[in-house]
């Protein structure tokens, strides 16, 4: 295996945990659909595996280096698609326009490959203009990231826009900026944030509902109810018992449960299949969105930290090609993919463990979603590719 | 810094992968807190949410008569559950929905019997509970399981359980009906509901996110114990044609109610148990107060000069009279000139002409002599004949599994202070009872002997057959055989030298007696209960049956009444029971 990935060039420590997390998705994609047409899911999503492995050999191919000299085209395309979208399409039944209808009833998200796009642009902005500390060199990295943030807002798509915050910060701090210019911007945005809750329509209604539900913090309440009926207050653990029921049935019921979901599932889980929750088709979107709970129901504590460790394996086998390439481009895409990859597999794990309220995002390379698929393997074809061109082929004066 | 600064820029890397494993480390304890210190409250959380205990309904016992035909039965047919936001499709547009709805209405409609727009508000609605649509018609559910179920989300079709009554109207009123839970309402739907209703068993349901449930046959079930079958001895063809004739007699008095009883005349069974107006258990809509009263059972009367029988062998028995006595005066009652004939008679009668002209002052005359001339107010002396009146088992509930029985009344025997208390009760006032009560003392002149009413034969488990057959009572002897047989043949005179033409035409050796008393309840109106007691045939019964009629508007007397329903019912009765010409049996 070592000796044809050798072969090949590719590197194995970025491929490895990849392919690792890929089967542990179908698998997990299987359990959460067996009621219903679990097979032809599996089925889906070999084929958006195939076809983002097909596409990330073309584009190794074709070379990252030449993919980043149109780079500002292919993000203008993407943009452009964000922009007419809205008045080409119907919005669907949560008045969200996030998907382009293919033949054969696949859909596409254009969003997640402007996240790609976005790594790349960045990435070839940042090594010709670099950071200079100054409010003129962070205007236009700045600029590039509103953009397909707006868009993606306007879908509304609050989960995939909060992604590119991170990507934009990660790949900004390697290009150099001072700490203290970051600790502010993050600040500010910790600041800005709370604040468009109360600006009128930023969010939508059912987006501050989960947001208010998230404070109502479930997990804390499931704790209360525990050390109540301990001290043998029966009464109180009864009142915040109706706490978590109206929880269970508000606008958070997909966080609550899958809290339950994942706390339920002890060290080792209900074991493959065996979720209660799982099966008692409890949880909504739990093969795309909320994969983890059925993880960490079926798997328990072994099956979420394996997760956890594979996701950060590959962050950190990404982040190692970063460290080894030589030249800035191939380390700001490198660690633009670490975060785009990594950071919203944590975001997504944060989300189905209660630690944020809840957005659509899928866990990557393990829910299901051809769009997810096909945009993360791409990133990764970006880094094999770097990875194997580990000489200064980029370097362009 | 210089964007080409190596070192810097890996220092730079790894400072971020240091972000990155602190965030990691953050979320693995966040996933070991979750795990392993609220694993056991989730669990439970878990559970309390994803199970529910549902009701495995038991299947109701079956009545049967007693020749096996069903009178209360199961019958499965298809209950349509459907949740109206799924099998109208959330994402659709309202317009899109409404057209949807309107097709699934128009395929549903036909099948459950309601009109499409009718079906369509329910199909419109958006709460989260199933609509239940039963579906009996076997034609019909087919067509549901080919193709509705699988056709449309949100259509659930499964098997339930529907009570039918085959026979309709007929016993309506005796086998009752169900409530709205299935227990037993009324009848004997009601009162035997200790054994038809069974016990419920239990099994775990999922539940998913939008309440619907979900059954998992890995989840274990608690199997229920099925009611019981009862068997009757009612013979629901005998029961058919009692009905009949008290309908037709019902109608043509323009009574209130009309009532018969057929006991087999050997054993105490009973063969009908009947009341008009009735109801049909299976059209719900026309039940009325009238139509569940089971009169036969629940009204009790005076019995008037039909009860004359009875006093007259407990006054043979007793000694009061004698057949070799010589007629007696029956042109006025010396002790109470309330006691009066209603044709007065012009010559003195015998025993027999005293039944024959059903004479009031007769049967007081001789009743009376039960206390001695000196000693008028002997209570002591006339406990004989209240104990024959026990022994008839008047004043107790014959203990039919049925609600609301009437007992009966005749005052207990310390309050019999004057002889006029048993001139009263010679000519059946001063006592109430019901005509199953009534069938069941007259049954006594069969032989002598006093059978309680039966009306349950057995009870029989239909899964693994095991059988409980209840047995007759033993009978209480009450009148001498040959006073039987005498009283039987002065009755067989009542109807050979009686005015009513359908008794007399017969063919039949019928022994019978009419009476025609006061409500004791309406004193005032006058209305009238005409009542009919017969056994056929006369001279070893096989039967024993009692009509009544209550305020019937267009006869004085049970003779223009009863007695001409009691002719044509022993008329259309007698092929189906093998009775043939005078008194034989085919």
């Amino acid at each position: 295996m070592r000796a044809r990935l050798a072969a090949l060039r590719l590197d194995g420590t970025v491929l490895v945990p990849a392919l690792l997390l890929i089967t542990l998705g179908l698998a997990a994609i299987y359990s959460a659909k067996l009621d219903e047409d679990a097979g032809s899911l599996v089925v889906r999503q070999l084929l958006f595996v195939l076809a983002g492995s097909l596409g990330g050999w073309l584009l190794a191919r074709l070379g990252v280096l030449k993919l980043s000299r149109h780079a500002f085209e292919l993000y203008a395309l993407g943009l452009l698609v964000l922009l007419v979208m809205p008045w080409l399409l119907t919005p669907d039944r949560h008045g969200t326009v996030r998907w382009v209808p293919l033949p054969l009833g696949f859909k596409l998200q254009p969003s997640e490959f402007v996240k790609l796009s976005l790594v790349l642009v960045l990435a070839r902005h940042l090594q010709h203009a670099g950071v200079t500390n100054t409010l003129r060199s962070y205007l236009g990295p700045l600029l590039l990231t509103v953009l397909p943030w707006f868009l993606i807002m306007r879908q509304p798509d609050l989960g995939s826009s909060l992604v590119l915050l991170p990507v934009l910060l990660a790949m900004v701090v390697v290009s150099g900026a001072r700490p203290r210019h970051v600790v502010l911007v993050a600040l500010m945005a910790g600041v800005l944030a709370p604040a468009a809750y109360f600006v009128p329509g930023v969010l939508k209604p059912y987006q501050k509902e989960r947001i208010d539900a998230y404070f109502a913090s479930p997990s804390a309440l499931l704790e209360d109810v525990q050390e109540k009926y301990a001290e043998g207050d029966s009464e109180g653990a009864r009142a915040s018992r109706r706490e978590l029921i109206k929880l269970r049935r508000g606008a958070n019921f997909q966080q609550f449960n899958s809290i339950m979901a994942v706390g339920s599932g002890g060290l080792t889980g209900a074991g493959w299949t065996h979720g209660v929750q799982n099966r008692a088709d409890q949880l909504p979107h739990r093969h795309t969105d909320f994969i983890f709970a059925v993880v960490g129901e079926e798997f328990g504590l072994a099956g979420g930290v394996l997760v956890l460790l594979l996701h950060g394996a590959l962050a950190a086998a990404i982040l190692g090609v970063a460290y080894r390439t030589r030249e800035p481009f191939g380390r700001l895409v490198c660690v633009g993919v670490a975060t785009l990859v990594g950071g919203q597999a944590m975001i997504n794990v944060a989300i189905a463990t209660g630690m944020l309220p809840v957005t659509g995002l899928t866990l990557p390379l393990v829910s299901y979603g051809g769009s997810s698929m096909l945009a993360s393997l791409l990133a990764l074809a970006c880094v094999l590719d770097i990875s194997r061109r580990r000489v200064d082929v980029f370097f362009e004066q | 810094m210089d964007i080409h600064d190596l070192a810097r820029g890996r220092i730079l890397v790894l400072r971020f992968s240091g972000l990155l494993l602190f965030a990691l480390v953050l979320l693995a304890g966040r996933l070991g807190y979750l795990h392993l210190s609220l694993n056991e409250q989730a669990r439970a959380e878990v559970l309390a949410a994803t199970l529910r205990t549902r009701v495995v309904p038991a299947q109701r016992g079956q009545i049967f008569d007693r020749h096996g035909r069903a009178l209360a039965s199961n019958e499965q047919a298809l209950r349509v559950d459907v949740w109206p936001p799924k099998l109208t499709g959330v994402t659709r547009t309202p317009g899109e929905r409404v057209k949807h709805a309107r097709r699934i209405a128009d395929l549903l409609a036909p099948a459950v019997s309601a009109s499409p727009d009718a079906l369509i508000q329910n199909l419109m609605g958006d709460k989260n509970r199933t609509l239940g649509l039963p579906v009996s018609d076997p034609d019909t559910q087919q067509w549901i399981r080919a193709g509705l179920g699988d056709e449309f989300k949100g259509l659930d079709v499964h098997e339930v359980s529907v009570r039918r009554y085959p026979w309709g109207s007929t016993a309506g009123n005796l086998i009752g009906f169900l409530d709205s839970a299935g227990k037993g309402a009324s009848g004997l739907e009601r009162g035997l509901e200790v054994w038809l209703e069974g016990s419920d068993g239990e099994r775990n349901v999922r539940v998913d996110h939008r309440g619907l449930e979900q059954v998992d046959p890995r989840l274990p079930v608690q199997a229920p114990f099925h009611g019981l079958d009862v068997t009757l001895t009612l013979d629901v063809k005998v029961q058919q044609l009692v009905e009949q004739e008290l309908l037709e007699l019902m109608n043509s008095q323009e009574a209130e109610r009309a009532v018969g009883v057929v006991l087999d005349a050997r054993n105490g069974d009973l063969l009908a148990l009947a009341s008009v107006p009735r109801l049909d258990p299976d059209r719900r809509g026309s039940i009325t107060t009238a139509g569940m009263r089971l009169g036969s059972v629940q009204d009790q009367y005076n019995p008037g000069s039909s009860f004359k029988p009875l006093m007259m062998a407990a006054a043979l028995d007793l000694g009061l009279a004698h057949t070799s006595d010589p007629p007696i005066d029956c042109s006025k009652f010396e002790y109470w000139s309330k006691v009066r004939d209603s044709h007065p008679q012009d010559h003195a009668l015998d025993l027999a002409e005293i039944l024959v002209h059903s004479s009031n002052i007769g049967m007081a005359t001789i009743m009376t002599r039960i206390t001695p001339e000196d000693r008028p107010r002997d209570a002591a002396a006339m406990a004989p004949l209240y104990q024959y009146l026990v022994n008839l088992g008047l004043g107790t509930d014959t203990g039919l599994p049925l609600f609301g029985e009437a007992q009966g009344h005749f005052d207990p025997l310390e309050k019999w202070h004057r002889r006029y208390h048993v001139a009263q009760i010679a000519r059946g006032q001063a006592i109430t009872l019901s005509t199953v009560q009534f069938a069941a003392a007259i049954n006594a002149l069969t032989d002598g002997q006093y059978r309680p009413p039966r009306l349950v034969a057995s009870v029989s488990n239909g899964v693994d057959g095991e059988f409980e057959e209840f047995p007759h009572a033993l009978p209480t002897p009450v009148f001498h055989p040959d006073t039987a047989e005498t009283v039987r043949g002065w009755m067989q005179r009542v109807v050979e030298e009686g005015a009513c033409q359908e008794m007399k035409s017969l063919g039949l050796a019928v022994a019978g007696k009419t009476g025609t008393a006061r409500l004791e309840d309406d004193l005032e109106s006058g209305d009238e209960m005409h009542s009919y007691v017969a056994m056929v045939p006369a001279n070893d019964p096989v039967v024993t049956l009692v009509l009544s009629v209550r305020r019937p508007r267009n006869a004085r007397y049970a003779s223009q009444s009863a007695a001409p329903a009691m002719g044509r019912l022993i008329r259309s009765l007698a092929p189906y029971l093998g009775l043939t010409l005078k008194g034989t049996r085919g």
